[in-house]
């Protein structure tokens, strides 16, 4: 049966929502303004040390983009940026909600793409920008680009850095790249270091897709089986089901141990189960 | 009495015949013609402590105070207490212009019972006369305080006899022999104290308390029956119950599912309408008793769905549900998320009062972390008499909707105002727009 393309489905919407656009920018081009480019200059002007943002602002900038044309956002991102790179953290965090919204377009990738060591500047930002930066990177429509793989890489194997921004560029690093050897060099690096049960149940759920085919992930989701944490080994045996039949088969003696084992949690073991039951042939 | 045998100047000393802990002085002089010696001894077997307060002016006084041995007296000349600018107890000094006033005697160590016996010379060189005081020992009146009590099965009470003396002074004792009509309801100990409310109903507290009245020479002690009114209340037990939770059908991902070269945007299974929720705490409270139990912290199924859903074309249903993971296509997984970081605090900062505080964290098992998180402080009123009330305190994030019900009355609810991607990151990745505040107080069933 032929799919019919998700984005069919919406096309009448869509194509409506476009002559609403293009009536808009007509009229705001024919005042010699573009209202995107306006807001952050503006922002920019306006910041002194006392600025604070008032509550939903950056939403208020963020709405424009996905209305805007193509063109008005290229003329925009220059003022995107310099908010992005800015000292304050406040209002990078305008900036950044600014190219999550542009990366959300459908033509994201293509209008971000001259800008990802820009915006990759928010890795040194704090840990809230660390983790929208992961999220611009990884989610930018139609695909992330190649080039956003050694940004998240670097990123993931730093020591310093916040873990549960990294666990979101280990996800992205899997689907955009799939299990290559920089890719699975990073998640083990990470992995090698001490970090919260929490972020470490976070971490294994980032794993737990079926482009994990590289034994050596395997290996960490059952790793996580044995973990001091209820929370990680909870997770272990949901993670090792979605990584799919060949990961499940591999950890098989793991997983049947903890049925095994005496004082484990009923969560615990309830998954383990719902994980063995799982024939190893389906998908 | 005695005069001097050349002039008008004459002498009393006249001594009371009663014994008391309280007298209430008459005038004391100081002037051209007058000048007034106030003595005060202890008539008891043991020592005590003797205060002799002298009142002027408006509502000045000056206290002297003293240990009397048995037998001792203690004296004041109240003429050279004002010419040498004497120091009282407290620093205070009597105005050089001041001419007269009143005054008490007081046992402070024996009280109502004390041993003092009072004397003043008057010496007075006009008329020669002498006006004493007075022994304090018109009768105390005494009852239970409170006059009723009442609790919450499994509180404490506190309990105690109230006597008022004639001045009006009130004197909160523990009196003796206290009993309880039906131990099984309200329980007292002999000594009192506190009372302990045991099972629910009605029942009466009892004591004994030793007063004083005037006697022929003394002030004579007598015992009293004292008694009030006690009862038991049902404990008062709530169910404090948060929940966040997905308040439409579906929303979008925020990343496509790729299998080859195909890709699809993913929805996620929403809320509405279906009783799920994505994190939830809740906790039973017993106001009174002080009593905690029953916390459950949970998460819901998160379940993503590909291309072909939602198969009826608005809303994720049955037809949704194929059966086969990973494969992009209608449903196509699922995950939970662990509640371990969830917590709960309770405290009972009265014995009509509970605060419930939720906190914690989760996020997307199936998505990099963006995590939802809450601290949510629910305070609940339940007096004994008259009906119980609630209110949230509330700090969290804008995404998804957030809810504290007691007893399943709605307490407090937050309904985001969108669901969209750039929204959700907003709130959850960038935590910008937390919503903080107080709700208004609303009336709760109690069990």
């Amino acid at each position: 049966m032929q799919e019919t393309p998700p984005c069919a489905r919406n096309w009448k919407v869509v194509s409506g929502a476009f002559l609403a656009i293009f009536v808009l920018a007509g009229l705001a081009n024919a005042q010699g303004k573009n209202l995107i480019q306006s807001f952050y200059s503006d922002l920019l002007a306006s910041y002194s040390s006392e600025w604070s943002p008032q509550p939903g602002q950056a939403l208020r900038g963020a709405d424009r983009i996905s209305k805007a044309s193509s063109e008005d956002i290229r003329t925009a991102l220059p003022a995107i940026l310099a908010t992005v790179t800015h000292r304050d953290a406040r209002i990078q965090s305008f900036g950044a909600l600014a190219v999550y919204a542009v990366g959300e377009r459908s033509d994201g990738a293509e209008l971000l793409k001259p800008y990802l060591s820009s915006i990759a500047t928010l890795f040194d930002s704090d840990s809230r920008l660390q983790l929208t930066c992961a999220a611009v990177l990884s989610t930018m429509k139609p695909a992330p680009p190649a080039e956003v793989v050694p940004l998240l890489t670097a990123f993931v194997e730093k020591a310093d850095r916040d873990t549960r921004a990294q666990v979101h560029a280990i996800s992205a690093l899997l689907r955009v790249a799939g299990p290559r050897p920089e890719v699975v060099r990073a998640i083990t690096t990470f992995f090698s270091r001490p970090v919260p049960s929490a972020v470490k149940a976070d971490a294994l759920n980032a794993l737990g897709t079926p482009r994990a085919t590289d034994p050596r992930l395997w290996n960490i989701a059952i790793q996580g089986l044995g973990d001091s944490s209820v929370a990680v080994r909870m997770t272990a045996p949901q993670v090792l089901r979605r990584m799919g039949p060949e990961a499940l088969q591999h950890a098989t003696p793991a997983l049947e141990a903890v049925i095994n084992r005496k004082g484990e949690a009923a969560e615990v073991k309830r998954f383990v189960r719902e994980a063995l039951q799982v024939p190893s042939q389906s998908r | 009495m005695s005069y001097e045998a050349d002039g008008p100047r004459g002498l009393q000393a006249p001594f009371s015949p009663a014994v008391a802990g309280k007298w209430k002085g008459s005038m004391w002089h100081v002037d051209d013609t007058r000048t007034s010696l106030i003595t005060v001894g202890n008539a008891g077997a043991n020592p005590t402590t003797a205060a002799m307060v002298l009142y002027y002016g408006q509502n000045e006084s000056y206290e002297l105070r003293q240990k009397l041995a048995p037998g001792e007296q203690m004296w004041a000349d109240v003429a050279q207490i004002i010419r040498t600018q004497l120091p009282d107890i407290n620093g205070r000094i009597i105005p050089p212009d001041t001419h007269f006033g009143t005054y008490d005697l007081l046992d402070l160590d024996n009280g109502s019972l004390g041993q003092l016996y009072e004397g003043k010379l008057t010496i007075d060189r006009k008329y020669g006369y002498a006006v004493y005081g007075c022994a304090m020992c018109c009768l105390e009146r005494a009852t239970m305080y409170p006059s009723s009590i009442y609790g919450h099965q499994g509180a404490k009470s506190p309990v105690a006899v109230r006597v008022v003396n004639c001045e009006g002074t009130i004197d909160d004792r523990q009196g003796f022999s206290w009993a309880s009509q039906n131990p099984t309801i309200v329980s007292i100990p002999l000594t009192g104290v506190e009372a302990g409310h045991e099972s629910p109903g009605d029942t009466s507290l009892g004591a004994i308390v030793t007063l004083v009245k005037q006697g022929q020479k003394y002030c004579s002690p007598f015992n009293v029956g004292v008694n009030g009114a006690a009862s038991t209340l049902p404990p008062q037990t709530f169910q404090v119950q948060y929940a966040s939770y997905i308040p439409v059908d579906h929303i979008d991902g925020p990343v496509v599912c790729t299998i080859g070269d195909f890709s699809t945007p993913l929805i996620y299974k929403g809320d509405a309408g279906r009783g799920t929720f994505r994190t939830a705490e809740a906790i039973t409270v017993s106001v009174g008793v002080n009593q905690v139990s029953g916390f459950i912290a949970d998460t819901g199924e998160t379940r993503n769905y590909g291309t072909g859903s939602p198969a009826n074309g608005s809303t994720l249903s049955g037809m949704d549900e194929d059966g086969i993971q990973y494969d992009c296509r209608l449903w196509n997984n699922k995950g939970k998320a662990s509640p371990a970081q969830f917590a709960q605090q309770v405290t009972f900062p009265t014995l009509q009062q509970a605060q419930v505080l939720f906190y914690g964290e989760s996020s997307n098992p199936l998505e990099a972390p963006a995590p939802i998180n809450w601290s949510m402080r629910t305070v609940i009123d339940a007096p004994p008499a008259g009906s119980s009330s609630a209110y949230a305190n509330f700090n969290h994030t804008c995404y998804p909707a957030h809810q504290i019900k007691v007893n399943n009355q709605l307490v407090y609810l937050y309904t985001p105002p969108r669901n969209d991607g750039v929204f959700l990151t907003n709130c959850l990745l960038l935590h910008l727009d937390k919503v903080i505040g107080q709700s208004n107080t609303v009336t709760v069933p109690s069990n």
